[in-house]
């Protein structure tokens, strides 16, 4: 029988970086293919290519045999394929009914009939196991996990013929997750074609008929899923060499500069207790939600903490408030240099000094000649690569704008410097370089915390390693005990664990 | 100011003429200069240093209270009562004048209700996160209300004393308002250039999120501008009863439009980040001009009224198409 959809070498480059070579992938009537792969490795980008939301810079796609070209996500919803994602793309303040017919509202002739509309979405819930939803109250009152049923239910109103699901568990109860793969099944059983795109390695092969492993754009497996076993998977997943070697500290850690005990934050941060030394780079991973951006965030007063303590060289620190953080000695860069690290209308000098302005201030104005001294040695030190210091940082490359972020970040003299994701969307020189500047920077005696989905990255510089998952600390690895398969098995092995409880019924916008 | 120094410098290396051009301050210029030829030529009387001093004392309270705007607006805020707090800052001025007899009372009573009005501003911002606009809608019409209650709806007469100073008396032929108004633009702009606050407030509208990560107190800041925006208005009000010996409760009605297109014409971007001061005293002498050329050359007011509407228009749509095709 004809596939429901095919790949033919798909190949998708972006500038001269290519993120999928050449991927042959065929999705059968009533199939439910896992789709894995670290972060980063081309799921997503794949996916978006099927769902039509993105163009192969080329290669094939096959829709029931025939070649098609999507262009666009309307071409490919009209062939009918669905892609669910795991941010919510609903309107909060709409009815849960709304939501679900959302653009078409089941009206006639362009008047809805709101008995209509509410009865249809009835029956949609109940299949997405939302029975006891009331359609007509706005999205926004359901937890976050009904929130993704109703997502799912849009798109199964439409009835799909190619769903793609992607990390659709990641915010359900055990019960609703169970529900969810019923339906799944069910789907399938229609003759649907369903892609799942999961971290969860024990769902994907409980539940998959294949299971399909992506790493660096190349797709390394596809099998199927009876005989596989997890550590397989895990194999299969990170079996790359390390690009980067670990180089072990300039002198042993001095004392202790950062401690903190029990910090939550009573959504996902459940009591983290954790210190750094000076000289020690502490590296924190896990899986996606797993907490590690939301510990350091709320360390550093962006969020709201509900409990805990901080202290910075043995001085205890408010919670709560960034400037008072800053003030302490502790800094933090953060993940999404776009939207929280740069800028963007300011020249790269501008950029770099705005932190320390308050240590050249003389007489009440800024000693601009010891602005630009710092800043012209700051971007020296650091190779950042630019026409010049008062062009806008927007006109320098990724890694050269976190480059002048580090710069930021070093005038601003911390004792503690917090790092999320300091090397993302960086190319692989820039990415060596940050890491040289982490080392320095440690064996100048400062703590660093850093958080890294990518774990050659915490290999190669953390001296220690923490492993989040389920807003909880669950492995603390020393040096010698670190290793890949030993700090996925950590991310990994507790899932379960960490799903026991049910979250608890709050109203999702509280 | 220092960035700008900067981005010029580097746009020295494209050509001193293209530099000119991409400076968003440079189309009110031009504007200026085409205007200024066009009325030399079409009145004999523009010329002469009697109405250019008076286009600049009209024009100074308006540059005075867009100083305090730029501000606000470079921080990715708005500020929309400043035509409601000249009023009714004159009137409580007045009344604290002929209550007390102390004139410099009466100073500081005005630039005080100015200050309030606008820490309110800022707290219903800052704490209650209520948009700017919809906060300072609020108070334009509240505080209009108040001036009308204490008034009765009946001006209260201001003369002589530091109001009349202000808005009337001239120092060798030149109005002390335009004097005031160029010293203030001098403080402003090193302040907003060349002190930490001050850059605080350009990064704060640039990026919010960003600066507050960077360790700026962005709450701080915004409070800052609204009570400097308030504080400038209440100046502006002081002024403008003083020069018309009365403080009317209706004063300053409609001056958040002059005020907020001086800051724009200026080359500041609402979106926040940008702007500078002496792009804003620009701004508020070509509306001061525009003014200047309906009387001189007899057009009707009205047709005034239209034009400031199309010139604010036409600045920011230049500007807009200009920085599309750089896209």
């Amino acid at each position: 029988m004809t596939p429901i959809v095919e790949t033919r070498r798909i190949t998708r480059r972006f500038g001269d970086v290519t993120v999928l070579s050449g991927i042959d992938l065929a999705i059968p009537r009533g199939h439910i293919v896992g789709l894995l792969g670290e972060n980063g490795a081309g799921k997503s980008t794949l996916m978006n290519i099927l769902a039509g939301a993105l163009a192969p810079s080329s290669g094939q796609i096959l829709f029931d045999g025939a070649p098609v070209e999507l262009g666009s996500v309307a071409a490919g919803r009209a062939l009918g394929i669905r892609f669910v994602h795991q941010e919510l793309s609903t309107a909060a303040s709409l009815s849960v009914a709304e939501n679900v017919f959302l653009g078409g509202y089941l009206a006639e002739r362009g008047f809805v009939n709101r008995r209509r509309l509410n009865a249809g979405a009835r029956e949609v819930l109940a299949r997405v196991g939302l029975g006891h939803v009331d359609p007509r109250v706005p999205l926004g009152r359901l937890r976050s996990g009904e929130q993704q049923l109703v997502e799912l239910g849009k798109a199964i109103a439409e009835e799909p013929r190619l769903l793609i699901l992607d990390e659709p568990t990641s915010s359900l109860t055990p019960a609703e997750s169970d529900r969810l793969f019923t339906l799944a099944h069910e789907l399938a059983g229609r003759g649907v074609g369903i892609i799942l795109i999961t971290h969860r390695l024990e769902e994907a092969l409980a539940h998959c008929d294949r299971v399909v492993v992506l790493r660096d754009g190349q797709l390394i497996v596809d099998r199927p899923a009876r005989g596989l076993g997890k550590a397989d998977l895990i194999v299969h997943m990170v079996g790359r060499p390390a690009i980067f070697t670990h180089e072990p500290p300039a002198a042993p850690p001095t004392g202790e500069r950062l401690r903190v005990a029990g910090l939550c934050d009573g959504e996902t941060l459940a009591g983290i207790d954790m210190s750094a030394r000076g000289g020690e780079v502490v590296g924190l991973f896990g899986l996606v939600g797993a907490g590690r951006t939301e510990f350091l965030e709320t360390l550093y007063g962006f969020r709201r903490a509900r409990g805990g303590a901080v202290w910075i060289d043995g001085a205890p620190m408010p919670l709560g408030k960034v400037t008072e953080a800053a003030r302490r000695g502790l800094f933090m860069l953060p993940e999404g240099r776009k939207t929280r690290g740069i800028l963007p209308t300011h020249s790269v000098r501008g950029n770099i000094s705005i932190s320390c302005l308050a240590g050249i201030t003389r007489a009440g104005l800024v000693d601009r000649q010891a602005e630009r001294r710092l800043t012209d040695r700051m971007a020296g030190a650091l190779n950042i690569r630019m026409a010049g210091i008062g062009q806008p940082i927007t006109a320098l490359s990724g890694g050269n704008q976190q480059k002048a972020l580090f710069a930021r970040a070093l005038l601003a003299k911390p004792k503690v410097l917090l790092l999320d994701e300091p090397t993302h969307g960086v190319d692989v020189g820039a990415k060596a370089e940050i890491h040289g500047i982490i080392r320095d920077l440690a064996a100048d005696g400062t703590a660093i915390v850093v958080a890294s989905s990518e774990l050659p990255e915490i290999l190669a510089i953390a001296d220690r390693c923490l492993v989040f998952a389920g807003g909880r600390v669950v492995a603390e690895l020393g040096r010698d005990e670190m290793s890949e398969a030993a700090i996925l098995r950590h991310a990994f092995a507790l899932r379960a664990d960490a799903r026991q409880p049910d979250p608890p019924e709050v109203p999702a916008h509280v | 100011m220092a960035m700008g120094a900067e981005m010029g410098a580097a746009a020295r290396a494209r050509g001193l003429g293209g530099a000119l051009l991409r400076r968003r301050e440079a189309s009110v210029a031009l504007m200026i200069v085409a205007l200024v030829v066009f009325l030399t030529f079409a009145n004999e009387f523009f010329l002469t240093p009697r109405n250019l001093l008076n286009v600049g004392r009209q024009g100074s309270v308006v540059a005075i209270v867009a100083l305090g705007q730029a501000l606000v607006i470079i921080s990715r805020g708005l500020d929309l009562s400043v035509g409601s707090v000249i009023g009714l800052s004159a009137v409580i001025s007045a009344w604290v004048a002929r209550a007390t007899g102390g004139q410099e009372l009466a100073l500081l009573a005005g630039l005080g209700t100015g200050a309030l009005v606008g820490a309110v501003n800022g707290g219903l911002f800052t704490r209650l996160n209520i948009n700017p606009f919809i906060a300072t809608l609020g108070t334009l019409s509240i505080a209009r209300g108040i001036a009308l209650l204490i008034t009765g709806g009946i001006p209260i007469s201001y003369s002589g004393g530091v109001a009349g100073f202000l808005g009337a008396e001239r120092i060798y032929t030149v109005p002390v308002s335009l004097i005031l108004m160029l010293v203030l633009a001098v403080l402003f702009h090193v302040f907003a250039s060349r002190t930490r606050i001050g850059r605080n407030i350009y990064a704060v509208g640039d990026n919010p999120t960003a600066a507050r990560l960077a360790g700026i107190d962005v709450e701080g800041t915004r409070m800052l501008v609204f009570i400097l925006c308030g504080m400038l208005a209440g100046l502006g009000g002081i002024i403008l009863a003083g020069n018309l010996a009365s403080a009317n409760p209706d004063l300053g009605r409609g001056y958040e439009l002059d005020v907020i297109a001086a800051v724009i014409l200026g080359g500041t971007a609402l979106s926040g980040g940008r702007g500078s001061i002496h792009g804003v005293v620009l701004g508020a002498l070509l509306m001061a001009l525009l003014s200047n050329a309906f009387v001189l050359l007899g057009l009707s007011a009205h047709w005034q009224v239209v034009s400031k509407g199309l010139v604010i228009i036409m600045a920011v749509g230049i500007d807009g198409i200009r920085r599309g095709r750089e896209d």
